[in-house]
């Protein structure tokens, strides 16, 4: 197609196969084929042969189409479109009708050439008389028309090219038309013509272009959302995830645009909450108004807002109160009107006060929005209960028959309106697990832990039948259920994983369904089981044992609506309501006020429709009706469609952009280089294009980290390390807020390319980049106590409990040699920032030095046999902090941590401190302070590293801190508190004995700081949170330019590559997952020398002083790279050198060195 | 903290506790607990103390460890073991034991060969060795392999069991019935070894001595000490009996013995059949049918 802005388009309406799908005529195999394998064209509908059918259009095809359609095997290759086009072509030239039969071209053309152009075929006027067929274009079309398709052209380029070259031949000038390039697709093409495929029902195909969409750019707003719709609506997220997704883009963009507040609001709408999608699209409105050229609001916002306007507001849970003791048991009657609760064992009370073992009824006639939101309001009937808890109640279809069973064996049958026991059952000998009855309330089952599975006769007050007396195995999760009109039991044996359906009355099994390593749950009345396990749910018919349909995704529902249409689930952001026949999560409703209704654990249950959820929750039931309006789809958000030249031009600017910028970077332009790639993001599309963004990243290296430009999730990886809830895994010392094991069993390559995981006795090495697992690096027997990699990320580091360190080199995984001269478990490893020295901490307290280069052994210190948590090594290697602990008295620890000064052969100054962690203590370059979190744990304590003696408190409060870093220049601390703030000091003077205020007291952790890092220039801090969420601080600014929601459940690791580019983090709820950070640099003058970088250059001539050895090439590449990290690439190699050459110099001469 | 027991088919778990004298719990309770035990030097694997007393290994009482001859110690040396370096032919036993679960037998293989190589009274290697031959296909060599970890340790229950499956898949049952036996006189509780047997004596025609095993095991294993007791187990055994009582024409007795096996799970078409058997027997044809089309229902579902 040709659209009227010149952009060619080329595209495949596939009406072949629309035809054949849709039934039309197909040639049959070998009929329509004459003699000469021809397609018989009257064969083709209507008589013609320029219509299409049967895969092919007769008067175009190839010969090997032909025998296709004849029924015989051929592959049809690119080689048919050569021939089709040759046909075409021919067309032009005799200016009639195309060939009766396109795969007899060949003889058409040569009858064409061959004949005198004046028997050629005219036209009806001068105007439309063909050219003559040039000799050239005819040897071409003869090529094309070769009959092996081999013979022919290989490619429509060549072709291409042999007719420009012809142009110029015949016509004596050169083809005046350039070349066209076909245009990139961008995150907005992508997310469109996924729509296309959606609508054509290829759904793999669109996510897979939706994942595109997100590499070129992963805050791609359309793409987000309509990815997220997509998965949501076919049960692979739920309502509150891709709220959250959009929620993050909307927070995480700089400039708000109206799309992020409209596509949210959207969302919100389809899942039923208009008053969380009214202001959302009330701005949207607002601001797509002012930006629009109409200076209304955009059409779509406008209808979305008005929709909302108009939409009944979410369903309030409402309160049932009563009780006194927790909840363990809840059921609705089959019409929906009444709900029952059952309270605890009162042998066990939670407050003063309590009742007794009981249940109540309430009455919620007309549905949960008529239920009175008072304690005790509309309560029908008090039922005094058991002896002992009751753990199942069933109502039947009106709520006027009650059975209970009780951890006392027995089950009771209620009368609801007289409140009183209609009959007790003592069969059971043990707890009765489930209970059930009918509509009719005429037959009830249960099923109980001494393996009995018996039916009763209500009315007659007597037992039925026993299906079952015994079993094996465990009865955890032993649910039945009685059919509606009491002739069936179903009943779901969870120790051998089966489904079962009997017969109530001749006490046969009917049918009986295997399952392996599920768990199932029964609708009210039986007519439905849902299953669950390996990454899948299925809802069973059990009256035909059918599985009627089956969910990609595991939940474990609470409760299923007898109808099996409905099923909810109890979750820490609500309770989830899902549409079974949809397969998809409708929406997660809140409790009251708003609020979610608490952790995930909730008793659940449905009416038979589903309309009326309860969940039991402490000592009150709430109740939602879960009906509401049907769903209003919301639309899918299309980007605006880009004219192809405007691409184009747009992808020509950013790849010139690039190229001057590739050049400005060679040429040492840093700030101008930055400018051009700075121009080329900023063309629409082209923000976070992954080659820019390496390009933006490297010219980076050379300026002053300014700022955040943005944040995004990259992906989750596998293998989080084991040991997560072991905390230390030694009998000992266990702290729910820091575990040695977990801290030092994880690590990030400094190139932020490999993660690596402790798992027992292996580590696994994981690409940060794909989530693939790269290598096991497996020691065969000795557990793995601390993981880590060498500075320039060639080689990992694990430690064991043998005693050894073992270095595997990470591109082939194998093991390349150990350090095994310790005498006891290496429980912390770390590196000097060349590599060049390994520091172990063992068990016993022992800490080595290793030479990596001669793999000789340096020193060996030990003060007492204290375990080693964590050590920290300074810039110059002359300070080592090894945090440590000891048991004294059984369980309880004290805590140090030590300086040892390691070219000194000295004891170590000791510093005691009370948090259980390896960061509480830091020393600056040079060892001229250091800082440690104060024995009251909420102040700043400042002392001589040499000596450990006091140099000043900077008080922080009075939260306890949990975690300290320090500047590497030693310039700033940042303190984090239990409270969740971070202080921030300048460091400098602040030793002097006086009173100071912090530079900064940041807030915005919600709870204890578990997690805190700086980035290598010290300007910005990486926090992670009891409240889940990874922030990014600017030190500087005194801001939070960037809250990750990253866990469920506390952060208990925040790891960042050397550039601060890549971030991984591990949560409580056992996720790591890895975020890009995009940030934004300033470029100063390039100079020769900058007395910023003094220290490093004094670090670096230190290490090698006490090392005695000389520096390589390699050694001073590593300065350069560790300069740039910290934010000093702008000074030139060349001038670094030449002030190393002549501090070096310096240093001899004075006898310093 | 809780350890298992690496004894044969020992079902104890090892309390270890800070409280003096054991965790109060696991002493009270010492047919499932033991408080003392014993730890292998090289292997680390741990003991109770019935296994490390009463079962006597290939070196006697308190001899060596019943998977790599190591040397056993008390269990209070266990935390201290940690720092001493694993011997080469544990870490080759423990690499091949890795790549055997990854499914890579032809790699794990040579695994245990160098761990038998390096120790070659390490007998877990042994069995490691004879087990991946199996998986490859090589019966002859596995059987060989069998009988030289057997000539080390001959009270090896577990490597009795496996050549005894061996034989019993190649039909070789007389000889395989005979392995059986052998186990049973090392282990007289062992369900497993039992029921096995009285399926092997079913198949060769010895219907009253396979009734009479399979009728042991549903006795035996309310023995708290039986070893090996699943409903899968009770209902393999229950089956058995079923067939063994049809092959006598007890055909009532038989459709009990066929409803426990169904009703102890997991659901096995087979056990369908014997019902369905039975039933059309004692001439109850509608039933039969029933049975019969749930045995369809369960062979449907299982892909059989």
């Amino acid at each position: 197609m040709l659209t009227r802005g010149g952009t060619v388009k080329v595209t495949d309406f596939g009406l072949a196969r629309a035809r054949m799908v849709a039934g039309g005529p197909t040639p049959a195999a070998g009929a329509a084929i004459g003699a000469a394998g021809a397609v018989d064209a009257a064969a083709a509908p209507a008589g013609t042969v320029l219509v299409t059918y049967g895969g092919l259009t007769p008067a175009y095809c190839s010969p090997e189409q032909a025998d296709a359609a004849a029924g015989r095997y051929v592959r049809v290759s690119r080689a048919t479109d050569i021939w089709s086009w040759a046909v075409s072509v021919l067309d032009l030239f005799t200016g009639g009708p195309p060939p009766r039969y396109g795969h007899l071209a060949d003889a058409a053309l040569e009858s064409f050439v061959g004949r005198p152009p004046a028997n050629r075929p005219r036209v009806t006027g001068p105007a439309d008389i063909p050219p003559a067929l040039p000799s050239g274009v005819a040897d071409l079309l003869r090529r094309c028309l070769a009959r092996r398709p081999a013979d022919r052209p290989s490619r429509m380029e060549q072709v291409a090219e042999e007719l420009v070259a012809l142009y110029g031949t015949v016509v004596g000038e050169p083809y005046p038309r350039e070349r066209p390039s076909a245009v990139r697709m961008l995150a907005d093409g992508l997310s469109n013509q996924a729509l296309s495929l959606l609508d054509l029902g290829r759904a793999e195909q669109a996510e897979a272009l939706w994942e595109q969409a997100l590499r070129a750019d992963p805050r791609h707003a359309h793409a987000v959302y309509n990815q997220g719709l997509h998965r949501w609506r076919t049960g692979a997220c739920t309502d509150l995830q891709l709220v959250a997704e959009l929620a993050d883009i909307r927070a995480g963009n700089r400039r708000q645009h109206w799309l992020d507040d409209h596509l949210l609001g959207l969302v919100h709408l389809e899942r039923g909450d208009p008053g969380s999608a009214e202001p959302l699209l009330a701005a949207a409105a607002a601001r797509s108004g002012a930006s629009g050229p109409s200076g209304g609001p955009d059409p779509q916002v406008a209808r979305a807002l008005a929709s909302a306007r108009r939409a009944a507001p979410v369903p309030v849970a409402r309160i049932l109160a009563g009780h006194r003791n927790p909840i363990q048991a809840v059921a609705v009657s089959g019409d929906g009107r009444r709900v029952a609760a059952a309270a605890a064992d009162p042998s066990r009370p939670t407050g003063p006060g309590h009742a007794a073992a009981e249940i109540r009824v309430w009455d919620v006639d007309g549905g949960a929005a008529a239920v009175p939101d008072t304690a005790g309001g509309r309560c029908v009937a008090v039922l005094p209960g058991h002896a002992g808890t009751i753990g199942t109640i069933a109502l039947d279809g009106a709520g006027r028959v009650l059975v209970s069973g009780g951890d006392d064996g027995s089950v009771v049958v209620w009368d609801v309106v007289s409140g009183r026991p209609l009959h007790r059952f003592g069969e059971h000998s043990l707890r009765v697990r489930s209970v059930a009855v009918s509509q009719d309330g005429t037959t009830a089952a249960s099923v109980a832990d001494d393996g009995a599975l018996l039916v009763w006769d209500v009315a007659g007050g007597r037992l039925a039948r026993a299906l079952r007396r015994r079993r094996v195995d465990h009865s955890h999760g032993e649910q039945v259920a009685v059919s509606a009109d009491g002739r069936r039991v179903v009943h779901w044996e969870p120790g051998t994983n089966r489904l079962r359906v009997w017969d109530a009355a001749a006490g046969q099994l009917l049918h009986s369904v295997q399952f392996h390593r599920m768990t199932g749950l029964l609708g009210a009345g039986g007519r439905v089981g849902v299953v669950d396990g390996e990454g899948r749910t299925q809802v069973w018919d059990t009256a035909a044992a059918r599985e009627l349909r089956t969910l990609a995704v595991t939940r474990r529902f609470g409760a299923v609506s007898g109808d099996g249409r409905r099923a909810v689930m109890s979750v820490a952001g609500g309770v989830e309501v899902w549409d079974l026949a949809a397969g998809r999560c409708l929406r997660t409703l809140p409790g009251p006020g708003g609020t979610p209704p608490g952790p995930g654990d909730g008793v659940l249950a449905l009416d038979d429709a589903g309309e009326v959820a309860a969940c039991g929750q402490g000592t009150s039931v709430l109740v939602w009706r879960t009906a509401g309006p049907p769903v209003a789809l919301s639309p899918w958000s299309y980007a605006r469609p880009r004219d192809a030249g405007e691409a184009s031009r747009e992808a020509g600017a950013v790849q010139l952009a690039a190229r001057r910028g590739d050049r400005l970077a060679g040429e040492g332009r840093w700030a101008e280089a930055a400018g051009e790639l700075r121009a080329a993001r900023g063309v629409a599309g082209h923000e976070r294009d992954a080659d820019l963004l390496t390009r933006w990243a490297a010219v980076g290296r050379h300026g002053r980290r300014t700022g955040l430009l943005g944040a995004w999730h990259l992906r989750d990886l596998p293998d989080p390390p084991a040991g997560l809830a072991d905390q230390l895994g030694i009998a000992a010392g266990t702290r729910s807020d820091y575990s040695p094991l977990v801290a030092g069993g994880f690590a990030l390559s400094p190139d932020g390319r490999l993660a690596l995981s402790r798992q027992h006795s292996s580590a696994v090495l994981v690409d940060v980049a794909t989530g693939e697992r790269r290598h096991r690096l497996s020691t065969f027997g000795p557990q793995i106590r601390c993981v880590g990699f060498t500075p320039d990320s060639r080689f990992a580091l694990t430690g064991g409990d043998d005693g050894s360190l073992l270095v595997w080199e990470v591109e082939s995984g194998q093991r390349l040699f150990a350090l095994d001269d310790h005498p006891a478990a290496v429980e912390a490893v770390t590196s000097s920032v060349d590599g060049r020295l390994l520091v172990t901490g063992c068990r016993d307290g022992t800490l080595k030095v290793w030479d990596t280069v001669t793999r000789r052994c340096l020193r060996t210190m030990r003060d007492s046999p204290r375990f080693v948590t964590g050590l920290t090594l300074g810039a110059d290697a002359r300070f080592l902090v090894s945090h440590e602990f000891e048991v004294v008295g059984g369980l309880e620890r004290l805590h140090f941590a030590f300086v040892w000064e390691l070219p000194r052969d000295a004891p170590p100054a000791t510093v005691p401190c009370w948090v259980t962690s390896a960061h509480t203590t830091r020393v600056g370059p040079g060892g001229c302070l250091g800082i440690s979190a104060s024995s009251t744990a909420s102040a700043l304590r400042l002392f001589d590293p040499p000596t450990g003696e006091l140099r000043g408190m900077l008080l922080c409060g009075r939260e306890p801190l949990t975690r300290i870093e320090m500047s590497q220049d030693g310039q700033l601390a940042v303190a984090a508190t239990s409270a969740g703030s971070l202080w921030v000091w300048d460091l400098t003077g602040a030793d002097d004995g006086g009173w100071h205020e912090p530079r900064h007291r940041l807030t915005g952790h919600d709870g204890a700081v578990t997690a805190l890092g700086l980035t290598a220039d010290g300007r910005f801090a990486l926090s992670g949170g009891a409240d889940g969420t990874v922030r990014v601080w600017d030190l500087a600014a005194g801001s939070c330019p960037r809250s990750l929601p990253a866990h469920r459940g506390a952060v208990r690791a925040v790891l960042a590559s050397a550039d601060a580019r890549t971030l991984l983090s591990l949560g409580e709820d056992g996720r790591v997952r890895a975020w890009q950070l995009d940030w934004d640099h300033a470029f100063p003058a390039a100079v020769d020398w900058d007395e910023s970088a003094r220290w490093h250059l004094d670090a670096f001539l230190r290490r090698h002083r006490w090392r005695g050895a000389r520096w390589t090439n390699e050694d001073v590449e590593r300065l350069l790279e560790g300069l740039r990290d910290a934010g000093l690439g702008w000074i030139r190699p060349a001038g670094i050198r030449a002030e190393l050459a002549r501090a070096s110099r310096q240093q001899q001469t004075e006898g310093t060195w | 903290m809780l350890l298992y027991c690496g004894g044969y088919s020992c079902q104890r778990m090892i309390s270890v506790s800070v409280i003096p004298g054991g965790n109060p719990a696991a002493r009270k309770d010492p047919e499932h607990f033991s408080i003392t035990y014993a730890v292998c030097a090289d292997c680390r694997t741990t003991y109770c103390d019935r296994c490390m007393l009463a079962r006597p290994g290939p070196a006697g009482p308190l001899g060596g460890c019943r998977r790599c001859d190591g040397e056993l110690l008390d269990g209070s040396h266990r935390e201290s073991l940690a720092a001493r370096r694993y011997p080469e032919p544990v870490l080759r036993f423990n690499e091949g034991t890795e790549l055997a679960g990854e499914g890579r037998h032809q790699d794990a293989l040579a695994a245990f060969e160098r761990a038998v190589a390096g120790r070659a009274t390490y007998y877990a290697a042994h069995q490691g060795r004879a087990r991946a031959l199996v998986r490859l296909g090589r019966h002859d060599e596995a059987d060989a392999a069998y009988d030289t970890l057997l000539g080390l340790d001959p009270t090896n229950v577990s490597a009795i069991l496996e050549k005894a499956d061996g034989l019993s898949d190649r039909q070789q049952l007389d000889a395989a019935a005979a392995w059986f036996d052998r186990a049973l006189r090392l282990s007289p509780l062992h369900m497993v070894a039992l029921a096995r047997l009285a399926s092997v004596l079913n198949a060769s025609r010895r219907y009253e001595e396979a009734l009479d095993a399979a009728r042991r095991v549903s006795e035996l294993s309310r023995d708290t000490r039986a070893l090996g007791v699943t409903a899968g187990l009770l209902a393999y055994a229950s089956n058995v009996r079923a067939m063994a009582l049809l092959n006598l024409g007890r055909n009532e007795e038989a459709l009990a013995a066929a409803d426990e096996a169904i009703e102890s799970g997991p659901d096995i078409p087979l056990h369908y059949e014997m019902k369905a058997l039975a039933l059309e027997r004692l001439g109850r044809a509608a039933e039969a049918d029933l049975a019969r089309r749930l045995e369809a229902e369960a062979a449907g579902r299982s892909g059989r």
